[in-house]
C-alpha cells in the first residue's frame, strides 16, 4: 500500500467485513510495528477472527486494504505466509497425523524447517509425538499448533486466542515462555485473547474492538498510566461505554 | 510442486485402506465359483465390481478432499502455509482421481490375470485410447460432482435452492435446444474415436474449472466458496449450452450457396426448381447434409431439413409445386409418422406448409410421391398400396391395396382421368398384372398381364403405350454361371410381347427416348453397344461403346443426345475408379468422353426408383450433373461446357 511505513509489519486501513447484512468489521484501521507485541481485544463476536482471516489472505474483505510486510496478503499469500506463523483459535491440523508426521508435512510445505526445534518444543510441552492429532487434549493440540507455527522461524506470529480452554499452567507457558521469549528475540507478535491478565504484562500496544470498530488503540503503558487501573477494568469500562458487538 | 506432492501424498495415505479392499473385490470372480456361486465367475461380474468400486471411490474422495475439509474448518491449515492455492487444489483433487484410478485397476488385475470366463477381457482391450478417455472422463465427472455437492451441502446457504433451480433450467435448456445441440455437436461423430468417449468431458471440465475458482476465491470461507463454485459452474454450463446451440443454429441457417459438396440433385420436369442435397462447407459443418428446393436463376430456396428425414420430393408438371414426406416423430412406427409438406414455388417468397393426410402412409416401405397431371391430387405409392390424396386438403380420395402381391414401379399417368399401375400379384410367381386405375374413384380395371423372369424391372414410355421389361435370370444347375439379362418390348396396356430386344446378354439397360424410339445398352463378351431401336423394336442403329463390362443409361440431355456411364458406376458417386462418362449422339454415333461427372440424381442406373415424370430432354433437369469433386454443374449437351451452379472445387 502506498504510504506504508517501512517498520510496520502489519497494517490495516478502513477494513470492512460483512456477512450478508451483518457488518462484522466497520472501517477498522490499525498498524503493528516491527518487534512489537500487539494485543487485539474484544468480546466474543467482535470481529477479531474475521480480521485475522483477512490478514492471512483467507478471506476477502468487502472494503479496505491490508498489508503484511508491505504486500496485500490476498494476492501474495504464499510469500507472506513464509514469514508468518499462525496459531488459529480452533486447531485445524489434519486429524489422522501425529505431531511428528505433521512436522514432516510442514517441512515439505515450507522452504526452511527446524524439525529438531519443533521436536524439542513438543517435548517441552509434553506432547506425545506419535499420537494422532485428533486424540490429543485441547492443550496439547494448541501446543502442537504453536510448535508448527514456529518451525520455520517466522518474523510475525499471529495467535488467535491461543489460551482458549487452557489451564493456568498451560496459559502461563504460552504467555511467559513463548510470547515473552519471542518478544525478546524481536519477533513481532499479534495476539487476540480474552486472557487480559495474561497479556497485560506482555503487550506493547493494545486495541479494543467493539461493535465492529476500533474503540481504543494505544500504547499499553500509556493506557495503564492514564486509567490507573488493571487492563481488565479498562476493557470492561471501554466496552461497556461503547456498547458490545 | 513439492507442496502439491506432499498434499496429494497425505490424501492417499489417509485413504490407503480402500486399495486392499479393491484387491479383494478383484478376487471375487475367482473365489466365488469355488465356494459354489458359479455365476459369479464371469468377466462381467469383475467389470461390474471395478466400475462400482471406482464410482464409490470417486464419490467418497471427491466429497471429502476439499469440501469435507472446508466444512470441518481444516482447510485453513494449508492456507496458513506458504502453499499456492493451486497446489492445494491440484494436490487434493489429483489424489482423488489417482485413488479412483488405482481402485479400478486393482479391482481388475486379479480376475483379468486369471482370465476368468470363456471370453476373457484383456487390459489392452479395455485401456486402449478410447477406453482410457472414457474412463478418465467418467472419473473426473464423478469426482467433480461429489466435490460440488459437498461444497453446496457444507455451505448451509440458500444458494442450494438456486443451484437446484439452475440445474432444472439447464436441463430444460438442454431439452428445448435439443435439435440445435445435436447439430452443433454432431461433428464429434466424425472424430477418430467414438463420440461416447467425449460426452462427459465438457461437464467434467466445467466442474473442474469451477472447483479451481472455488478454491482460489473462496479459500476457507464456505459460503463464498459455494458462491464462487456455483457462479463459475453455471456460467460455463449455460455458456457451453449457448455456444453449441449457436453453432447448431448456424448450421441450420446454411443456404444452397453454402454447400461445398453437392451429393445429388434432381430438377422439376419443365422448370428450373431443383432438389439439392449436399454437405455444408467448413470444418465444423462438413458433416451436415441439408436439403433444399432451389431455383438456380434467382437463388430462391426452401429449406427441407436434412437428408434421411424425408422422401425425395415430387414436382408438379408445371414445376410450381413440390411435395415430400417427412418423418418428424420416429417414435411412431416407421413411415406412418410421416407428414406431408407442400411447397408453393410460385409464391414470393416460396413457402412450405404441412398438410395433414387423411390416411397415413403404411409403416414399412418407403413411399414415393407423384403429382397428378392437373396438380390437384397427389399419388402416394408404396409396395402395399396406392393412395390418392386431394390437394390442397390432403384428404384421401381412395386407396388401392396390393392384396396378396405388391405394386411395382413404374406408375404412369395416362391423362387427367387414368393412371396405369403394375402389380406383382403373387410373390411366388413371375406374373405382373397391368391395371388401369380411374383417378376419380380408384376403380381398377385389369387390362393385361405379362410373364417375367425372377428379377425384372419395367420402364414405360411417357404415354404408356409401350412397356420395356429388363429381366435377369441365373441359370440353374451351373454353380459359377453369370446371370443372363434380356430386354423385351410389350404393349403398354395388354402386356402382349411385341418383340425381344436383347437376349442372353451379360447386362442390359433400356430407356424410351423423347421421340418414341428406344435406347438400349447391351453388354456382351465382346463389349458394350448402344442400340437405337424403333418404336416396334426394330434396330435402327448400333454404336460400339468399347470393351466395357458395365454400362448404364444416364438420361437424354436433349433429343438424340444421351449420357452414358461406362464401366462400374454405382449409384452414389465419389469419383469411382474405372467409371467413365460419355455423351453419345445417336444420329452421328459420335461419342464424347465427359470425364469426372455423373448425372446429378442418384439414379445413375435409371432402372431403379420411381421419380414421377423424368426431366424432359433439353430442360435444366436433363442437363444437371455432378462432378466427382462435388460441384453441381449444368452440362451443355452440344458444346460440353460446364457451368457450375453450386459447390466448391476440391483438389483431386
Amino acid at each position: 500500500m502506498s504510504g506504508d511505513v517501512p517498520h510496520e509489519v502489519l497494517a490495516v486501513r478502513d477494513l470492512t467485513v460483512r456477512y450478508g447484512r451483518q457488518v462484522a468489521l466497520d472501517a477498522v484501521s490499525l498498524a503493528v510495528p516491527r518487534g512489537a507485541v500487539y494485543a487485539l481485544l474484544g468480546r466474543n463476536g467482535a470481529g477479531k477472527s474475521s480480521l485475522i482471516r483477512c490478514l492471512l489472505g483467507q478471506q476477502h474483505p468487502a472494503r479496505g486494504r491490508l498489508s503484511l510486510f508491505g504486500l496485500d496478503p490476498w494476492k501474495h499469500r504464499p510469500a507472506r505466509m513464509a514469514r508468518v506463523g499462525v496459531v488459529p483459535e480452533t486447531p485445524d491440523a489434519p486429524p489422522e497425523l501425529s505431531a511428528e508426521q505433521l512436522s514432516v508435512l510442514c517441512g515439505r510445505l515450507n522452504r526452511q524447517w527446524d524439525r529438531a526445534g519443533v521436536a524439542e518444543r513438543l517435548r517441552r510441552f509434553d506432547v506425545p509425538a506419535r499420537t494422532p492429532f485428533q486424540r490429543l487434549s485441547k492443550g496439547q493440540k494448541g501446543a502442537v499448533m504453536l510448535a508448527l507455527a514456529l518451525g520455520h522461524g517466522p518474523e510475525l506470529l499471529i495467535l488467535d486466542d491461543p489460551t482458549l480452554g487452557l489451564d493456568v499452567v498451560a496459559r502461563n507457558a504460552v504467555f511467559g515462555e513463548v510470547i515473552g521469549e519471542l518478544a525478546d528475540r524481536g519477533t513481532t507478535v499479534f495476539v487476540t485473547t480474552h486472557d487480559l491478565a495474561g497479556i497485560e504484562g506482555l503487550a506493547d500496544r493494545v486495541a479494543i474492538l467493539a461493535g465492529g470498530r476500533v474503540v481504543l488503540e494505544e500504547e499499553m503503558e500509556a493506557l495503564k498510566a492514564r486509567w490507573a487501573r488493571p487492563l481488565e477494568e479498562i476493557f470492561t469500562a471501554v466496552v461497556g461505554e461503547k456498547g458490545a458487538a | 510442486m513439492k507442496a502439491l506432492v506432499a498434499i496429494a501424498g497425505r490424501e492417499l495415505r489417509r485413504r490407503w485402506m480402500i486399495l486392499p479392499a479393491a484387491l479383494v473385490v478383484g478376487f471375487f470372480p475367482i473365489v466365488a465359483p469355488r465356494l459354489g456361486w458359479k455365476a459369479a465367475g464371469d468377466p462381467m461380474v469383475g467389470l461390474f465390481g471395478c466400475l462400482s468400486l471406482g464410482i464409490v471411490a470417486a464419490l467418497a474422495t471427491g466429497h471429502s478432499v476439499i469440501g469435507g475439509e472446508l466444512s470441518a474448518g481444516r482447510l485453513g491449515f494449508f492456507f496458513s502455509r506458504p502453499v499456492p492455492w493451486w497446489s492445494i487444489w491440484a494436490g487434493k483433487l489429483s489424489a482423488s482421481v489417482l485413488l479412483t484410478a488405482l481402485v479400478g485397476v486393482l479391482a481388475a488385475v486379479p480376475w483379468m490375470t486369471a482370465r476368468v470366463g470363456n471370453q476373457p477381457l484383456s487390459a489392452a482391450a479395455l485401456m486402449d485410447l478410447p477406453g482410457s478417455l472414457f474412463a478418465a472422463g467418467l472419473i473426473l465427472l464423478a469426482v467433480g460432482l461429489a466435490h460440488a455437492a459437498s461444497i453446496a451441502h457444507g455451505s448451509r446457504s440458500g444458494l442450494v435452492a438456486a443451484d437446484l433451480a439452475l440445474l432444472v433450467a439447464w436441463l430444460w435448456g438442454l431439452w428445448a435446444a435439443g435439435p440445435l445441440i445435436v447439430f452443433g455437436a454432431m461433428w464429434i461423430l466424425f472424430l477418430d474415436h467414438s463420440p461416447h468417449n467425449y460426452l462427459q468431458w465438457p461437464i467434467a471440465l466445467a466442474l473442474l474449472a469451477a472447483s479451481a475458482v472455488q478454491v482460489y476465491t473462496g479459500r476457507t470461507d464456505a459460503r463464498r466458496s459455494h458462491l464462487a463454485l456455483s457462479a463459475t459452474l453455471w456460467s460455463l454450463l449455460f455458456a457451453g449450452l449457448g455456444l453449441v446451440s449457436a453453432v447448431g443454429w448456424r448450421q441450420l441457417q446454411a443456404t444452397p450457396k453454402d454447400l461445398g459438396d453437392v451429393l445429388w440433385a434432381a430438377s422439376a420436369p419443365r422448370a428450373d426448381w431443383m432438389y439439392v442435397v449436399g454437405h455444408v462447407r467448413g470444418r465444423i459443418g462438413s458433416w451436415y447434409a441439408p436439403v433444399f428446393l432451389y431455383q438456380a436463376g434467382s437463388g430462391r430456396f426452401v429449406r427441407l431439413g436434412i437428408a434421411g428425414q424425408a422422401t425425395p420430393p415430387a414436382f408438379s408438371g408445371d414445376g410450381q409445386q413440390a411435395a415430400l414426406l417427412k418423418v418428424e416423430d420416429w417414435r411412431s412406427e416407421g413411415w406412418s409418422g410421416a407428414r406431408l409438406y407442400l411447397a408453393d414455388l410460385a409464391s414470393d417468397p416460396p413457402s412450405l406448409r404441412a398438410v395433414p393426410l387423411g390416411i397415413p402412409p403404411l409403416p414399412k416401405t418407403e413411399p414415393t410421391l407423384a403429382f397428378c397431371p392437373g396438380g390437384d391430387c397427389l399419388l402416394l405409392a408404396q409396395d402395399e398400396a396406392l393412395t390418392l390424396y386431394d390437394l390442397p386438403s390432403g384428404k384421401s380420395r381412395w386407396t388401392a391395396p396390393s392384396l396378396r402381391g405388391r405394386w411395382i414401379e413404374p406408375v404412369v399417368f395416362l391423362d387427367r382421368e387414368l393412371l396405369r399401375a403394375y402389380r406383382r400379384t403373387d410373390l411366388t410367381t413371375a406374373t405382373i398384372e397391368i391395371v388401369t386405375v380411374r383417378l376419380r374413384d380408384g376403380s381398377q380395371r385389369p387390362t393385361g398381364r405379362l410373364e417375367v423372369q425372377e428379377s425384372a424391372w419395367l420402364r414405360s414410355s411417357p404415354s404408356g403405350d409401350r412397356l420395356l421389361a429388363m429381366q435377369r435370370r441365373t441359370p440353374r444347375g451351373l454353380p459359377d454361371a453369370r446371370p443372363l439379362s434380356k430386354a423385351t418390348l410389350h404393349d403398354g396396356m395388354t402386356g402382349a410381347l411385341l418383340g425381344s430386344l436383347a437376349e442372353a446378354a451379360m447386362d442390359v439397360d433400356a430407356d424410351p427416348l423423347a421421340d418414341g424410339r428406344i435406347a438400349l445398352v447391351e453388354i456382351q463378351e465382346r463389349g458394350a453397344r448402344l442400340r437405337v431401336l424403333g418404336r416396334n423394336g426394330n434396330e435402327e442403329r448400333s454404336i460400339d461403346l468399347g470393351p466395357f463390362r458395365e454400362a448404364s443409361l444416364g438420361g437424354e440431355l436433349e433429343p438424340g443426345r444421351l449420357f452414358l456411364g461406362l464401366g462400374p458406376c454405382p449409384m452414389f458417386l465419389a469419383g469411382p475408379r474405372g467409371c467413365e462418362a460419355a455423351l453419345v449422339d445417336v444420329e452421328s454415333g459420335q461419342i464424347t468422353r465427359q470425364p469426372g461427372v455423373s448425372p446429378a440424381h442418384p439414379l445413375w442406373h435409371s432402372r431403379v426408383g420411381l421419380w414421377g415424370p423424368r426431366p424432359a430432354p433439353g430442360s435444366l433437369g436433363a442437363t444437371l450433373f455432378r462432378s466427382f469433386d462435388g460441384q453441381l454443374l449444368r452440362l451443355d449437351p452440344k458444346s460440353g461446357t460446364r457451368q457450375v451452379l453450386l459447390g466448391d472445387a476440391h483438389p483431386q
